[in-house]
């Protein structure tokens, strides 16, 4: 009877430890959970403890945090007068406390998105991406309306994205630019309620929503926020393309990888900017001056495709031979690489550069401004991918190297180096998105046809 | 033996027949009026302990003397066989559908301060808000007349106003609303059915047993001072909030439709997005209909709600009395979004 059960005991305990390490094994390669499905409620607008909370003359100062009434004024009446703000006095769109949209540098959001207590309780801090994801905490700026503000070198023309988007998706003349971008009941922060801090996984949240989804709103009734990637959705850059190569932030690969700081390199902790940001750029946006559009992202091709930075692959077959640098050199393949649209660019706007550039690119500061068009600055950005700080590395690129596109060219004072006694050219006579060198033909040389973009 | 059941039943129908509200006052006539306010010397015209009597029509009390008669009671009385609907009494218990003035005691801004519960208001000191009729009501406001909502507006004072109206009262369905008597609860010229239930009347107790409410489309007809534009209750409500209902420029809109610059009145919910999912009645947040039902408290259709068809009324979200919440809204706005989201299912 003993000797059964011994055996029967071991069987079972033996068992129990073979579960028990099943279980193990299978939580540590399960997937994580995904976050936690976006409402008002767990939006930086309406959660009852962060949310939005409005002070100003005239407005009661016991609202929760989150209450509508923050923002919407029902009756633009209470106890008989309307709260602050009331110039001009009365009613406002969408029931709003003031004006939906004005200008550049008046609008709705930015009552509260102006780091002052005007009409916020707190100061309302926003940061730019390069200090939340680049974690280049030395950016001083740190609110909404300065990022739009007119002085910066540039910025996202809110009344172009209203012509836009007008008729547009459900979007109407009337409606709001940031509503373009964000849904106002659902945008979570980036990093979540930690507006001075750099992202961080523990913090993520999600701030965007694809317009072209603000359509769902009359239907479904909902609109999304792009990114959280929930169960079934694919909203993140390693969904877009398996060619994605995080870049540093500030401080290099000992500070880890954007967006969040973490070891992830893949993309799959960053929303599929591409994506959103092509809902409206696969435009012609000619007529707001955009000169470079529509952005093909998309086409491959080799030469006759889209961008190579892009889906697009470049014919070259070494990494080494289009100078890439660290983190990018190891990571690249013959299949390429792909960039998310937020590793270059500021999503509201620049101060001291051209097309909304980023400050800090793949862990580093910009040497200098790149705020002069139709000038060699745009090398301080192409330097912090590729190796083109200086005139000879310029040079190898485009005729050093055995197969840079001009190698062993002569002739360079009566060519496409003339106007510049024999200097280094504009960069941006080619290097643009769905740029090529069809420019030389110009100067009398024969172009390769490569794209160059 | 039949007949002796037969005559049992008939009495039992006959009780049960006189138990149920009415708003057509029934009974002796000394359970409401007397006739000297003297009996051996005391007063007569003592009912709920306010105001100065003797009142007009030689009633025994004024109009919250028999709809407050015990600050302390419930939201019934019964006198004699009459079921008295009570609009101030204790609070925590069950309000009637209009709340209950016992709130004001709370807060000023809880409710309409009638004059007769003597607590003037003190808040909204020059008059009601978005008052676009121009009332000349200031912190006299009354039950009834021209400075209140029942009876006829037209016609200045609470008695002379509403005179006659409790001994012609329409019960039940309201949807002629020309004189006082046939309007919904004595609002001369709104529409509606109300909940006359035997166990349950005038409440609105839950998504099937409630008042059903009357409301129009296309932000409905202005009101003027004494007419209830369409024969809504918002467009009643209107006549001294006029701003806040109606197609008046910088009313609830600047043009046609949306954006809103109000919160609508007097609008079909809109059947797509977010507000198809109000599917239930919510006595939360309550829909007026486009046509008053014949039928009350049923399932179908008084429980349903149909985005498309059914419309956002004032008492969507407030009390016309007064509520337990600031505003006399029918949730605690400061606190939550109950009501809010009932509509805009989105914004859980």
């Amino acid at each position: 009877m003993s000797f059964f059960f011994d055996r029967w005991l071991r069987f079972l305990v033996g068992a129990l430890v073979l579960l028990f390490l099943l279980i193990s094994v299978q939580n540590v390669y399960a997937p994580p959970e995904p976050p936690i499905a976006p409402t008002y409620s767990n939006s930086a607008h309406g959660d009852t403890s962060y949310g939005v909370k409005r002070s100003a003359t005239g407005f009661p100062t016991d609202y929760n945090n989150g209450n509508c009434a923050h923002c919407h004024e029902q009756h633009a009446s209470i106890a008989g007068d309307e709260p602050l703000p009331d110039t001009p006095a009365g009613p406002d769109d969408y029931l709003l406390f003031s004006d939906n949209h004005v200008d550049q540098t008046t609008n709705f959001c930015f009552d509260c998105h102006n780091n002052t207590t005007t009409y916020a309780a707190t100061a309302i801090v926003n940061r730019s991406y390069s200090y939340r994801a680049g974690e280049w905490t030395d950016d001083t700026l740190n609110d909404i309306k300065e990022a739009f503000d007119t002085a910066n070198t540039s910025y996202h023309q809110l009344d172009d994205i209203v012509t836009f988007i007008t008729d547009e998706w459900g979007y109407t003349a009337d409606s709001n630019p940031c509503v373009a971008c964000h849904n106002p009941h659902t945008v979570q922060g980036d990093p979540e309620n930690a507006s001075t801090s750099v992202k961080s996984s523990a913090t993520r949240g999600y701030p965007v929503s694809r317009p072209t989804e603000h359509a769902n709103l009359s239907t479904t009734g909902t609109w999304n926020i792009w990114g959280d990637q929930q169960t079934g959705e694919t909203e993140t850059m390693d969904d877009y393309t398996n060619y994605y190569q995080a870049p540093y932030r500030t401080g290099g690969v000992a500070n880890g990888y954007e967006p969040d700081g973490s070891t992830t390199t893949d993309g799959s902790n960053l929303t599929d900017y591409v994506t959103f940001c092509q809902d409206c750029h696969t435009t012609d946006m000619n007529t707001f001056g955009l000169t470079n559009t529509p952005i093909d992202w998309t086409t491959t091709g080799g030469e006759s495709g889209g961008d190579k930075h892009g889906k697009n692959v470049a014919t070259d077959t070494s990494g080494a031979n289009i100078n890439l640098k660290a983190p990018y050199l190891a990571a690249w393949t013959t299949s390429g690489l792909v960039l998310a649209c937020t590793d270059c660019h500021e999503p509201h706007g620049a101060p001291n550069n051209l097309m909304l550039i980023r400050a800090e690119i793949n862990g580093t500061v910009l040497e200098a401004n790149y705020d002069t068009p139709s000038s060699q600055d745009l090398k301080y950005v192409c330097n912090r991918c590729h190796t083109a700080s200086t005139v000879d590395d310029l040079e190898d690129i485009h005729h050093g190297d055995s197969n840079a596109p001009y190698y062993g060219v002569s002739s360079c004072k009566t060519g496409c180096h003339a106007d510049v006694k024999d200097g280094p050219i504009d960069c941006d006579h080619c290097h643009f998105h769905g740029g090529d060198d069809s420019w030389i033909t110009t100067v009398g040389r024969t172009a390769t046809g490569d794209r160059t973009f | 033996m039949k007949r002796l059941s037969f005559s049992i039943i008939l009495i039992l129908l006959i009780i049960a027949a006189s138990n149920a509200p009415h708003a057509k006052v029934t009974g002796m006539c000394s359970n409401c009026h007397t006739m000297h306010n003297s009996q051996g010397g005391a007063s007569m015209a003592t009912y709920g302990g306010f105001g100065d009597a003797p009142f007009s029509s030689l009633v025994r009390g004024n109009c919250l003397g028999c709809h407050g008669q015990a600050s302390d009671g419930s939201e019934y009385v019964t006198l004699g066989t009459q079921k008295i609907p009570q609009v101030y009494h204790a609070t925590g218990g069950t309000d009637l559908a209009a709340g209950n003035f016992k709130h004001i005691t709370t807060d000023d801004t809880y409710g309409h301060n009638v004059d007769f519960l003597g607590n003037a208001e003190g808040v909204l000191t020059s008059g009601p808000p978005g008052d676009e009729n121009s009332t000349g009501i200031t912190t006299d406001l009354t039950c009834a007349g021209t400075k209140g909502c029942h009876g006829d507006r037209g016609t200045a004072g609470n008695f002379d106003s509403i005179k006659g109206a409790h001994h012609d009262g329409v019960s039940g369905l309201c949807d002629t609303a020309d004189t006082v008597a046939n309007s919904y609860r004595f609002l001369k010229g709104v529409k509606g059915h109300e909940n006359m239930d035997a166990t349950y009347p005038w409440q609105n107790k839950d998504s099937t047993i409630h008042n059903e409410y009357y409301g129009a489309s296309s932000k409905g007809t202005e009101s003027d001072k004494t007419t209830a534009g369409g024969n809504t209750i918002s467009g009643l409500c209107a006549e001294c909030h006029g701003n806040f209902h109606g197609p008046g420029l910088d009313d609830i809109t600047s043009d046609a439709a949306s954006p809103w610059l109000r919160h609508p009145t007097d609008i079909v919910l809109t059947n797509s997005g977010e507000y198809t999912a109000y599917t239930t009645y919510s006595i939360v947040a309550p829909v007026a209909r486009s046509t008053v039902y014949g039928t009350i408290n049923t399932a179908d259709p008084n429980a349903v709600v149909a985005s498309g068809t059914d419309i956002i009324m004032c008492l969507s979200c407030h009390g016309a009395h007064a509520t337990a919440n600031y505003k006399l809204m029918r949730w605690n706005n400061k606190a939550n979004m109950t009501g809010c989201v009932v509509c805009h299912t989105s914004k859980q």
